[in-house]
């Protein structure tokens, strides 16, 4: 089993669902990582909604995180959030790609 | 990340693709491969369903809450009835899953399911070795064992066992092992 480097962990991003849901076992490190979540665990899933689509260092400032990563996605994100040291994007509908 | 997932099975008849991935074994240009048909038909395929094809009602047959639930429960055995929705013949069972996002101000479901809009996630389809002739309103009941494969934990072994009476077929029973490598 993996060991992480810090003993607790600020947000997860995974895309976790195999064929058949559970193909490939990847909801284990999802678990792993949940339980390694910095309390309370709702303000985890709070974070977990959405699609997140681009993530930047918040730099200076959280503005100036913001502003780098709203220059990196391709159209505009419907929320973005700050998530320990991270600028978040997160998208609510997900265009399914072919 | 969705906080909530819901795997399903459903009925199908598809005769004509089983005939092309599975009976092909029996006569490759005259020679007899039927060897090869055991390991083809419990390999689980991965393909689009076309939702014409369903012939049952859908089964929930797992349902996972990421907040609480365990490794362990991810290995696990289930009761299923799927009650037919038309007179067909069924000839594999469907799995496909559902997501949700329910913690946001307005949750939402994604489905991979066969009536749902195509994801790279498909459905995963699983033949039975005999198509059962079904009557509308007629139920097939039976469990579902799903598990990491002990050697390989990415593999997913699964196994379908049913009790079905039916007019046409009288009773039958089987059970069928399946492993997505």
């Amino acid at each position: 089993m993996l060991t992480l480097w810090q003993d607790q962990v600020d947000i997860i991003i995974s895309e976790w669902m195999g064929y058949a849901l559970l193909y490939e076992s990847m909801l284990d490190t999802v678990l792993y990582a949940r339980d390694k979540a910095r309390p309370p665990l709702p303000e985890l899933v709070r974070s977990m909604i959405g699609f997140v689509t681009a993530v930047a260092p918040k730099i200076n400032s959280a503005a100036a995180g913001e502003n780098l990563l709203r220059k990196s996605v391709r159209r505009q994100p419907d929320a973005v959030t700050e998530v320990g040291g991270l600028v978040v994007a997160i998208e609510r509908r997900y265009d399914h790609a072919r | 990340m969705p906080d909530k997932a819901s795997l399903y099975m459903v009925g199908i008849e598809d005769a004509q693709y089983k005939e092309e991935k599975i009976h092909f074994w029996e006569n490759v240009y005259g020679f007899d491969m039927s060897c090869i048909k055991q390991i083809a038909i419990a390999e689980p395929l991965v393909d689009t369903v076309n939702p014409d094809q369903i012939c049952t009602e859908p089964c929930e047959v797992k349902s996972i809450d990421i907040m609480t639930v365990t490794k362990d429960d991810l290995a696990f055995e289930a009761g299923w009835q799927l009650m037919a929705t038309r007179d067909d013949y069924l000839t594999a069972v469907v799995l496909y899953f559902d997501v949700g996002f329910t913690k946001i101000h307005k949750p939402i479901w994604i489905s991979t399911g066969p009536r749902a809009p195509y994801t790279h996630w498909r459905q995963t389809v699983m033949y039975l070795h005999e198509q059962l002739t079904v009557h509308k309103d007629g139920c097939i009941k039976g469990t579902f064992f799903c598990s990491p494969n002990p050697v390989n934990h990415r593999d997913l072994d699964f196994q379908i066992a049913y009790n079905f009476h039916s007019k046409a077929d009288g009773v039958k029973e089987a059970s069928h092992s399946y492993r997505m490598r």
